[in-house]
């Protein structure tokens, strides 16, 4: 089936060639009235674009002074140097060096992230890995430091109790003694001492007396 | 219509290859008498890519004086405007890279013929003598070039290569450093924004009046 818009670029490439004027569409084209409009279309254009062409053309009385002001060029550059003709030699290593900077080569879409991929690992790699392997093994050398070492003297708490203890003596089981028993009983100083508040560190010291005292 | 009838050469007195061997002994009256035949298709190409005389100048100038100082490497295996070519082309790439042309914004007028000019081309074409007609052709060339302008600069330069050079898709492959496939949609796409742009009516039986008017 005809389809007009997939014959556009070879109804183009047509207009364009100028061996193909003289002759006449294809056949298929040729039937279609919309591709022969087109072609119609498209040969005004370039021919438009052709009479442009002439008519921007300066007139005759601008070449001269074109021409002047190129003399004038060229000898200002020879005179500098800057215009020397070059030797086929220096042009050759010129277009080789031009050539190995700004030549471009086609890669595949798919290719090229491949080869960046690659490239990314591989840089990650190199930056891990940056011990050289063959590196001499590193040389160790002793020297004896003389660092004085502060040595902290630990403190031990000496915790001192003392305790005082009636010396028992019998005595005849009076009234008077048995409230001085009971009172006695009742005396703080005979209650036993208990270690609440030693800690393993603290170095304990009881003393314990024995006797009466004065309360 | 064939690019080489639209430019005037300088006179044949002296034979090309005898021009060219004198110009490669560093003779600048041959070089300059060398230049002269074909400056006019240089510049043409140069102003319909760069949209502005002074570039246009600039730029074919530039080409002059590369090949005056590349004319050692001319061995004659091609002829001497296919090598005068390449070295316009790759001109215009590295000019395409270091800078960008003025066109858009500053200078978007064209200088365009005067009156005088389009009276000394009378024998070309005596029915645009009168004034109107020389409006109407300041129209159609900026027209023209304003649609030139919308194209990217290697859609341009493509276009440019194959409907004013006559170049092949190989031949415009090669020297733009592209594969024949985006040459060839370069062109349609470069023809397809200039019929948008410039709008040409078909059924007129002068589409270059047409346009201009």
């Amino acid at each position: 089936m005809h389809n007009c818009k997939a014959n556009r670029e070879t109804l183009i490439a047509l207009a364009l060639d100028p061996h193909a004027h003289t002759q006449s569409l294809p056949a298929e084209l040729e039937a279609c009235a919309a591709c022969r409009e087109e072609y119609a279309a498209l040969r005004s254009l370039l021919r438009v674009v052709d009479e442009a062409k002439q008519s921007a053309l300066p007139a005759e009385s601008f070449w001269p002074g074109y021409n002047t002001r190129l003399r004038q060029r060229l000898e200002t550059g020879s005179n500098a140097g800057l215009l020397l003709p070059e030797t086929e030699k220096q042009i050759s290593l010129k277009t080789l060096l031009g050539n190995l900077f700004s030549s471009s080569v086609r890669v595949p879409i798919p290719l090229a992230a491949a080869l960046l991929v690659f490239l990314g690992v591989s840089l990650v790699f190199a930056l891990n890995s940056r011990r050289p392997l063959s590196a001499p093994p590193p040389l160790i050398v002793s020297k004896t430091v003389e660092v004085p070492v502060i040595q902290e003297k630990i403190r031990e708490n000496t915790v001192t109790r003392v305790i005082y203890r009636e010396r028992q003596r019998r005595q005849p089981a009076s009234a008077g003694a048995r409230l001085v028993a009971g009172r006695q009983k009742a005396s703080p100083m005979e209650t036993p001492m208990s270690l609440v508040g030693f800690k393993p560190t603290n170095e304990v010291q009881l003393t314990i007396i024995k006797g009466s005292y004065q309360r | 219509m064939s690019a080489m009838k639209l430019f005037q050469v300088a006179p044949l007195t002296t034979s090309e290859d005898e021009l060219i061997r004198r110009a490669q002994a560093a003779d600048m009256d041959a070089f300059c008498l060398l230049a002269q035949r074909f400056e006019r298709r240089i510049y043409s190409l140069a102003l319909h890519y760069c949209h502005n005389h002074q570039d246009a100048e600039d730029l074919s100038q530039e080409v002059w004086l590369k090949s005056y100082q590349a004319l050692n490497t001319f061995r004659g295996e091609s002829s001497f405007y296919t090598w005068l070519r390449k070295i316009t082309i790759n001109c215009f790439l590295n000019h395409r890279r270091i800078r960008s042309f003025r066109w858009r914004g500053e200078t978007t007028g064209i200088q365009l013929l005067d009156v005088d000019a389009i009276e000394t081309n009378k024998h070309r074409r005596p029915a645009l003598a009168d004034s109107e007609n020389v409006l109407l052709d300041r129209i159609m060339v900026e027209k023209v070039m304003q649609a030139l302008s919308e194209l990217t600069s290697q859609q341009r330069l493509i276009f440019l290569l194959k409907h004013h050079e006559g170049m092949t898709y190989e031949e415009i492959a090669k020297a733009v450093g592209c594969s024949q496939g985006t040459a060839k949609k370069s062109i349609s796409r470069a023809v397809i924004k200039l019929r948008e742009h410039l709008n040409v009516d078909v059924q007129s039986k002068n589409p270059f009046r047409a346009l201009s008017g």
